[in-house]
């Protein structure tokens, strides 16, 4: 006959769980979104049911929700599709392209817009093309990767050479495929970049440490296929009035090091295009001499998230005459 | 008279045109049968329907009838489930991803609150009439009784949030499983998936081929292609299956597994004395994806066909589970007694599983139950204690339409647009036994290395100090809180805790509460007549000769009729980023026809 024991203490206080455990569904939840997002698995809509509020929800991306849900059209600084990114270390991709871009945004009040990088020219985010040591087992199954660039690190999207494209299109016709994602072929049939996961960037210095910033969730920040589709929409809508603009930097200063500039140069050159609805960077920049406000607002940038009512990055796009926005420009 | 004569014929008419329509359209033969009072179109999303068991048990099978479809494998459903935080966004893609591909037969699952409300607010928002009111269509499942379990409830009778918040941040992931493991034994066939997914292609073409339903009735994704341990549960998919047979039983007792480790020690579960591990088992951090972890081991008990159990989360545990993880970090002594455990997880069966080379399973579902056993060659697995009958073999698929079509060499012309090879079509595979039953004990030596870990442990604990310092003074009073309830309190000496040889190393065995309420809810479904089940539902059984896995179990079909096969889906059915980086999605032809973003990270 067994015994059956009392139970010595059938309800206990609630306490701090001694083994933390992030939800695993939710690790990393806005990479797996942005997987899906850099292959045109997405459809913009969905971003209907994500909150318009940075903060409210993680990841939230409220530009996202702003963008596609209510209408609006925030102005939006980016890296032009020409720009050199070449970047030998991840220390250099902050430096040179991330700290401009989240400079140019704080004094500008603008969306920060991550840009896709040049796979051959980012060695230090695809490690171990030739082998990769993280996927042995599936490395035996497919024995090649598609396209040269096969990292944990990357989402490598589009098309490595017009041979391989025509190739593509011809299979795609002879399988009748038909692809539920009406954006997928026109990522596919765009050149080849890379996509940096957002989880590389808690590794660097910087304010995307954070990781709900830098899943758009506390400071505004689109990534590069968040920021290909907006552009695409942008255009589709017909930006006329205030067009796209490139930044000119005045010319860097002597007893500069190579790419950097003064931080007055940098903040008059922004002044020049005040009006333009979307800024372009072309030139990786080191920007030196950074009032101490600035560095702090750019250290926090994460921490204090934008506030959309109070600055311009969340303004109504107003689009010309004769073309409407594709929703009510309220916000809810 | 004539009037009557018209009448007549317009009635006949209408008869007839009723029964063109529904030869033509079976799935609204399923509406048809409800009695209109039940049926509950149209859904509305935002409106949550409660489908516990302790509740309506009909709600969940009013839902099924209304919402599902026939096809070539007869009704269909496909489950998926999210929360309201980080997944709506990703659940209203995977949504408008179905309704791209003219799937009508969808449920969601709010797996936590508010989703539903959520969901419906996010509809109204949406550009096209058309999207939005199916999104608006879609019924939108909760579980109270789960929410109660995991989540604890108002009366606070039983708070297992409030005893082990990690456990309900995992089970909070079951309740899909558990609507799962209900509408198969109804009858229906469901394919479960991921919100963070993305279907490529109409799937029913090729999941529906003699070559997968023709063979197993319970498919799931894969992690690593040759590995049984790497089964990923981000698709799974019950097809064909018996109400009582094995794939039933697998998903059944991944449920049960949960229940009883929460029934132990109270509530009428598995009594286990002071200095049994199992004392704690519930606290622990058993896995970050117990759910997936937890079929795994049912699957490979299942099949294993020879009465042994797999409980591989036990290994998890000893990697995982305060306080095993805190003797690493405590010193010699505990050390040793930590890579002892380790090792041990090696040696045993129940902790490990490994797989071997064999013959393709036959097609036909005449093949699924009775020939399964030749094919897996049992005694060589008798011999072979630690390995699970998991075959690595080739499947070579093809589409239903090109089986039908009889055109050339199907399998060539799936392989050409897959740009699979021979090698790429191997999967591992097996057959599945249901009602093992269930263990009390695990081996010896693991036993009583877990029992001595879990009794080692405590008169270590710290001891809160009026100078420890504030940010682990949470964690130490919790670890002082498991050892008093565990009665392991230094105070109370720890050491030495003299376990009957049958109490060594227990496993929940005993139903409690918890657990004979859904093994209740098992038979009332199974009970449940074509009138209420899916149609055609008693045609679904496997047996009349009724096995239980043990005293107040559900009944299940004897072996071998009710056995059946599962397998582990190849990465062009279904492919995990880990494996689709590799140029499976990004081209124009993709090479799977389900990409699941799952694995999507960086290394350090």
């Amino acid at each position: 006959m067994r015994t059956t024991y009392p139970n010595p203490n059938p309800n206990p206080n609630p306490n701090p769980n001694p083994n933390p455990n992030p939800n695993p569904y939710q690790v990393n939840a806005h990479d797996k979104e942005l997987v899906l997002r850099s292959h045109g698995l997405w459809f913009w809509e969905a971003e209907a049911a994500r909150s318009p509020m940075a903060s409210e929800t993680w990841p939230a991306g409220g530009a996202l929700a702003r963008i596609w849900s209510y209408g609006q059209r925030p102005r939006v600084v980016a890296w032009a599709e020409d720009a050199p990114l070449a970047t030998a270390t991840v220390e250099e991709y902050f430096e040179r392209l991330v700290r401009p871009l989240l400079l140019a945004a704080i004094l500008t009040g603008r969306v920060p817009a991550l840009p896709s990088l040049p796979c051959d020219q980012t060695p230090w985010l695809t490690p171990n093309n030739t082998l990769p040591a993280d996927g042995v087992a599936e490395w035996r199954v497919w024995r090649a990767c598609r396209t040269g660039f096969c990292s944990y690190r990357t989402v490598a999207v589009g098309s490595t050479s017009a041979e391989e494209l025509a190739a593509d299109e011809v299979r795609a016709a002879a399988f009748q495929v038909r692809h539920p994602f009406p954006q997928a072929a026109t990522v596919a049939r765009a050149p080849l970049r890379c996509v940096p996961f957002a989880g590389m960037m808690r590794a660097a210095l910087g304010p995307l440490r954070n990781g709900a910033c830098r899943s758009g969730a506390a400071g505004w920040l689109l990534h590069p296929p968040d920021w290909e589709a907006y552009e695409e929409l942008l255009r589709r809508e017909g930006l006329t009035r205030r067009p796209f603009a490139r930044l000119a930097v005045a010319a860097a200063d002597a007893r500069m090091p190579r790419g950097a500039v003064g931080f007055d140069a940098f903040a008059r050159s922004l002044e020049l295009h005040a009006g333009a609805h979307v800024l372009l960077l072309s030139q990786p920049l080191l920007v030196e001499d950074t009032p101490i406000d600035v560095e702090r607002a750019y250290q926090v940038y994460c921490g204090a998230g934008i506030d959309c009512d109070a600055g311009p990055a969340c303004g109504v796009y107003e689009p010309p005459p004769g073309v409407m926005p594709s929703q009510s420009s309220t916000i809810l | 008279m004539r009037l009557r004569a018209l009448a007549r014929s317009v009635v006949v008419l209408a008869l007839l045109l009723a029964f063109l329509l529904l030869s033509a359209r079976p799935q609204l033969l399923l509406a048809a049968r409800l009695p209109a009072s039940r049926l509950l179109l149209p859904f509305d999303i935002g409106v949550p329907i409660d489908c516990s068991i302790t509740g309506d048990m009909a709600a969940l099978r009013r839902v099924a009838r209304a919402r599902a479809v026939w096809m070539a494998r007869g009704p269909e459903l496909i489950l998926t489930a999210a929360q309201r935080g980080s997944g709506a966004a990703v659940a209203l893609n995977a949504l408008l991803n179905l309704h791209a591909l003219g799937y009508t037969h969808s449920l969601l699952i709010d797996n936590d609150d508010g989703l539903c409300e959520w969901m419906s607010r996010a509809a109204s928002r949406l550009r096209s009439d058309a999207t939005a009111t199916a999104v608006r269509g879609t019924p939108c499942l909760v579980d109270s009784w789960w929410r109660s379990i995991v989540l604890g409830n108002s009366s606070g009778r039983r708070q297992h949030a409030t005893r082990t918040p990690v456990l309900s941040s995992s089970a909070t992931f079951y309740v899909r499983l558990v609507v799962l493991a209900r509408l198969v034994r109804l009858g229906y066939n469901v394919l479960t998936l991921d919100v963070d997914v993305a279907i490529l292609d109409d799937v029913y073409a090729h999941l529906h081929s003699a070559a997968l339903s023709g063979r197993f009735t319970l498919m799931f994704a894969s992690e690593n292609r040759d590995r049984a341990n790497g089964l990923q549960n981000g698709l799974v998919y019950a097809v064909g299956a018996r109400r009582d047979g094995a794939a039933a039983w697998v998903l059944a007792e991944t449920i049960d597994r949960l229940l009883r480790t929460l029934d132990a020690c109270e509530n009428g579960g598995t009594p286990c004395p002071p200095g049994s591990w199992l004392r704690g088992a519930w606290l622990f951090h058993w896995s970050d994806a117990m759910d997936q972890t937890s079929l795994i081991d049912v699957c490979h008990t299942a099949a294993a066909r020879d009465g042994r159990i797999f409980w591989l989360q036990v290994g998890r545990v000893v990697h995982r589970g305060w306080p095993f993880r805190q003797l690493a970090a405590d010193g010699a002594d505990d050390t040793t007694l930590l890579h002892q455990l380790q090792a041990a997880r090696g040696r045993h069966g129940v902790l490990q599983v490994k797989t071997r080379r064999g013959e393709s399973p036959s097609v036909g579902a005449g093949s699924r139950g009775a020939g399964l056993a030749s094919a897996t060659g049992e005694a060589e697995q008798r011999s072979k204690p630690f390995r699970a009958n998991w075959i690595d073999a080739s499947l070579r698929l093809t589409t239903a339409e090109e089986e039908s079509a009889g055109e050339g060499d199907p399998a060539r012309r799936w392989a050409a647009r897959f740009g699979t090879s021979e090698a790429d079509e191997r999967a591992l595979w097996g057959s599945i036994r249901p009602a093992v039953p269930l263990a009390r004990q695990l081996p010896t030596e693991v036993a009583a290395l877990l029992d001595a870990a879990w009794q080692h442990r405590c008169p270590n604990a710290s001891t809160l100090l009026p100078e420890t310092p504030p940010e682990l003074k949470a964690t130490w009073a919790r670890e002082q809180e498991l050892c008093q309830y565990a009665a392991l309190s230094p105070r109370r000496g720890g050491v030495g805790f003299a376990l009957a040889e049958d109490d060594r190393g227990l496993l929940p065995h005993v139903r409690g509460a918890l657990s004979q309420a859904w093994q209740v809810a098992l038979d009332t479904d199974i009970a449940a007549d074509s009138s209420e089940a899916a149609p055609g539902a008693e045609q679904r059984r496997a047996s009349t000769t009724v096995v239980r896995d043990a005293v107040g179990g559900a009944a299940w079909a004897a072996a071998p009729d009710g056995d059946e096969a599962v397998v582990q889906l190849p990465a062009w059915v279904v492919s995990h980023w880990g494996v689709a980086r590799y140029g499976l999605v990004g081209a124009l032809v993709p090479r799977t026809l389900i990409f699941h973003a799952v694995n999507a990270h960086d290394l350090p």
